[in-house]
């Protein structure tokens, strides 16, 4: 579950490199890959400096991290997290159906009304896809 | 699924907390397994049942649904 500190430091080099790249792309007027630059390089600066804090934190402070496992570990703890993230799932899907109308009411274009029901699709494939596969294991 | 859990636990005068290190889970799953809220895997089943050396049958009763 927890990435490498190679891994974690490469993407944070990458995630800064990128805010750079957003700067100079928006100094030049090229406001997309500015947005992109800017967006993907703070989440990855962001996301990989808090691991790399947390990190720090559990090794000066080892009884904490011991329960930390500890709890990660805990079966009544995945059993949690197992079905609050089915039941996120089946609700995230009740509100996609919403999607595609809500875009043809806003006059998209066909491409994203098609894209946003392909998603709708593509969430029913992967969980029958998911069930064939554990079905197989279990 | 019915447990003595909380009743040996007392008899042996320990600590939620002591029994949940001793297991390895959070003490809130021992206290779920005492109030009867969470069944536990059969790892743990075992564990418990190694830990007061007892049967996993003299831990767990097993009362089938009424048809």
């Amino acid at each position: 579950m927890n990435k490498p500190v190679w891994l974690e430091k490469g993407l944070l080099i990458l995630g800064a490199l990128l805010i750079a790249a957003g700067v100079l792309a928006a100094l030049k007027g090229a406001e997309v890959w500015a947005g992109l630059g800017l967006g993907i390089g703070a989440g990855l600066v962001g996301a990989n400096t808090a691991t790399a804090l947390m990190r720090r934190y559990y090794r000066r402070h080892p009884e904490e991290a011991r329960q930390k496992r500890i709890e990660l570990g805990d079966e009544r703890n995945m059993a949690i997290r197992y079905q609050a993230k089915a039941k996120a799932f089946d609700r995230m899907i009740l509100m996609m159906i919403a999607v595609p109308f809500l875009l043809i009411a806003a006059k998209s274009p066909l491409w994203l009304v098609l894209s946003a029901v392909g998603l709708y699709l593509l969430a029913y494939l992967l969980q029958i896809m998911y069930m064939v596969k554990l079905g197989k294991q279990i | 699924m019915l447990n003595r859990l909380e009743e040996l636990r007392k008899e042996r005068g320990i600590k939620q907390e002591e029994l949940a290190e001793a297991l390895q889970v959070s003490r809130q799953t021992i206290g779920s397994l005492e109030n009867g809220r969470y069944n536990p895997s059969i790892t743990l089943a075992f564990k418990l049942a190694r830990y007061f050396k007892l049967s996993i049958e003299d831990i767990f009763i097993y009362e089938e649904e009424p048809q």
